[in-house]
């Protein structure tokens, strides 16, 4: 299982997640027209960027026609076009999950409705036995920065941003202005300093 | 709507009034003999439920591992319906929950070092005598199959200056906050522990569902708990972790003095009349003043005053209550948003308990001291959650790997002590945090409720 990234230093924080579930001609139709629909409007899109523990989310229709195959593999008969469901998250499976079905059941639902045996969100054992059963490991995943969440990317963004700004307010002044700068600086930052780096094993 | 007389007692309601408690660890040699007791147990109406008619001097309760459920010979194909965290116990979790280094289990104290406790039997008692009185009515009905695992655990409350609220080895008050829970009226009398809801899509604090602490009931998002079979087994029944802490206290003093000297300098004004630096740190490590009033409601200085509706939403950078407190990640409330719905679900019932002398101020010894950590829930996931996710890191809170700076596992740890725009009080960071609280011991147990008990005292239990 190759599900996070792995280096000296420990197991990476972001999970890898694929979910992958079969549809009929019509659900597929629908589902691409949600998908449009969700592209263009960002309320969804929103509250899954709030959920700091969730790096990413994507849906994609693959159609039964359009799947690779390798050089001289034939290809198979399927009588499904499926959803891919891909993500990254920090944190536990099962809390990944619940955060999910009681944060964003409302478009989980519009989407997956449509796939094959979906349980629907609410309550969340059923959906927890579906993912279970559809959910596909990931052979490798690469990871630039294992040891950040998707909070410790914000967090060092954040403060590179006020460091910048700082270095550049700061050049000159005198001793006590210097002091109320720094001071600035360090209220600016003061909750975006954890250590951070790969969970030690 | 549900038994009370058929759940047993200390789950939702704590034994505030019982100050005195001792924990024996059995182990059953015999399965007969191990059925036999439960029954004697039972028929002489010795265990004791959420409710009764007449107060009793002393309450028992019993609570098992997976190896005292397989010792009374309960059959494997029920065995296999428990949840893997319980089987597997809390050993061999222990490196999920942050038990390393002088928390491994090798260091644990005895039983628990070399043995394996079948039963947890929890004696509490309104006074010294009373306890000791069912001690030793409870080890004379011991049959031969059944023995003690050495040594016993004293325990007891105490409080300072005659005040009624209890406080722990550090010198914080305790047993203030747990969940308030659908269908269970406030602890009355003399319990002071103060509920506390699960917030809602306006803020505003509801009761939380019975499921997410007794088995057989709706939880959180109208979830069962998975039910160990057959049913009668698991419904009205719960579980319980049980972990012995012990706390370095001259450590923790000597760490916060040495701290407060420079977090002094961090405060423009200076600090209140009476509050010493040291208070200070203290509380904003806790997220509570010593004396147990809240740092959201009373910022500046200690009041005594217990309430627990207090809300962080409002206080969102920390200034109050700094973000990495104790109490602010063990139960976040509304700090996390959308509604309470990312913290719902990791909530616990809480009745430990204190043991060993309290260290008077200024002295040092060598007495071994803490709390004996009992949490309900009612999976072992509630509680595993919160011990890795809220305690050991700290990502939720925007402390990134940054664990509890009272009871996290970490050696050298940091805190940042967000500063305070309206006083002028500067940032401070706490560097090399010592660990303040090893783990001595602890197991997890199902807690059978008198149903469950009486049947598994009849031996005749069949999964389907
Ligand atoms: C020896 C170690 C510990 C000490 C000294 C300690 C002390 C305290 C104190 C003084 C309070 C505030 C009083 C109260 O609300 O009852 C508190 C609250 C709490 N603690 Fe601990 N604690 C320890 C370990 C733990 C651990 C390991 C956990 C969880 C895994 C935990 C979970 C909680 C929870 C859930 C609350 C209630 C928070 C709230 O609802 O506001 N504690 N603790």
């Amino acid at each position: 299982m190759a599900d996070r990234a792995r280096n000296k230093d420990g197991l990476g924080k972001a999970v890898t997640f694929n979910v992958i579930t079969p549809m009929n001609r019509f659900g597929t139709c629908v589902v691409r027209v949600l998908l449009w629909i969700f592209d263009r409007w960002k309320r969804t899109q929103n509250t899954a960027k709030a959920l700091a523990f969730l790096p990413f989310v994507h849906w994609v229709v693959i159609k039964r026609d359009r799947f690779p195959q390798l050089e001289g593999q034939p290809a198979e008969k399927l009588n499904y076009d499926y959803l891919f469901f891909l993500s990254t998250f920090n944190g536990p499976w099962e809390t990944y999950i619940e955060a999910f079905a009681d944060v964003l059941y409302v478009p989980l639902d519009l989407v997956w409705f449509w796939s094959i045996r979906y349980p629907m969100a609410r309550p969340v054992a059923p959906l927890k036995r579906y993912i279970k059963r559809n959910q596909v490991e990931s052979d490798h995943s690469y990871s630039a920065y294992p040891g950040a969440s998707v909070r410790d990317v914000r967090a060092g963004l954040e403060v590179r941003r006020e460091l910048e700004l700082f270095e550049k307010n700061s050049r000159d002044l005198p001793p006590d202005k210097f002091a109320t700068e720094f001071n600035r600086l360090l209220m600016s930052v003061q909750n975006k300093l954890g250590s951070f780096g790969p969970i030690p094993e | 709507m549900f038994d009370f007389s058929n759940i047993q007692g200390n789950i939702l309601r704590g034994y505030a009034s019982f100050p005195h408690a001792r924990f024996l660890y059995l182990a059953v040699h015999d399965a007969g003999d191990g059925r036999s007791l439960l029954k004697a147990l039972l028929d002489s109406g010795s265990v004791t439920p959420a409710q009764w008619s007449e107060k009793p001097d002393a309450a028992l309760n019993l609570a098992l591992t997976f190896a005292g459920l397989r010792a009374l010979g309960l059959p494997e194909e029920s065995l296999a319906t428990f949840p893997a965290e319980f089987r597997e116990g809390m050993k061999v979790r222990a490196k999920a929950l942050g038990d390393v280094g002088k928390s491994s289990p090798q260091w644990w104290d005895e039983p628990w070092k070399t043995s394996r406790v079948d039963i947890l039997v929890m004696i509490y008692g309104r006074t010294e005598g009373a306890l000791e009185e069912r001690c030793r009515t409870f080890r004379q009905s011991l049959p031969a199959g059944v023995t003690e695992l050495g040594p016993d655990q004293p325990a007891g409350f105490f409080s300072k200056d005659n005040e009624k609220a209890r406080r722990e080895h550090f010198g914080f008050v305790d047993g203030l906050s747990n969940p308030a829970v659908e269908g269970v009226s406030r602890d009355g009398g003399a319990g002071r522990s103060q509920e506390i809801g699960n917030p809602d899509e306006r803020g505003r604090f509801r009761k939380i569902p019975l499921g997410e602490f007794i088995l057989g009931y709706p939880g959180e998002g109208g979830d069962l708990a998975p039910m160990p079979l057959p049913n009668l087994l698991s419904h009205n029944s719960t579980y319980l972790v049980f972990r012995k802490l012990e706390q370095n206290v001259p450590l923790f003093r000597d760490y916060i003095a040495e701290q407060a000297r420079s977090f002094a300098r961090t405060i423009p004004g200076g600090l209140p009349n009476g509050v010493t630096a040291e208070d200070f740190l203290a509380a904003k490590m806790m997220g509570r003043w010593q004396d147990g009033s809240s740092l959201i409601e009373h910022p500046d200085r200690p009041t005594k005053a217990l309430d627990n509706g207090f809300a962080y939403a409002d206080d969102p950078a920390g200034a109050r209550c700094p973000l990495g407190a104790h109490v602010r990640r063990t139960n976040p409330r509304d700090a996390l948003g959308f509604g309470g719905k990312t913290m719902s679900r990791h909530r616990l019932i809480r009745r430990g308990i204190t043991y060993g002398k309290p260290l008077p101020p200024d002295e040092r010894d060598d007495e071994r001291r803490g709390i004996l950590f009992i949490a309900f829930n009612s999976g072992f996931d509630q509680f595993e959650f919160v011990q890795q996710l809220w305690v050991n890191f700290g990502d939720d809170f925007e402390q990134s790997n940054d664990g509890d700076p009272i009871a996290g596992s970490s050696q050298g740890g940091q805190m940042v002590i967000p500063g305070d725009e309206t006083t002028g009080r500067r940032p401070f960071i706490c560097f090399n945090i010592p660990r303040f609280v090893e783990t001595k011991g602890g197991d997890y147990f199902f807690v059978p409720s008198l149903a469950a008990l009486r049947l598994l005292a009849s031996g005749r239990v069949r999964a389907s």
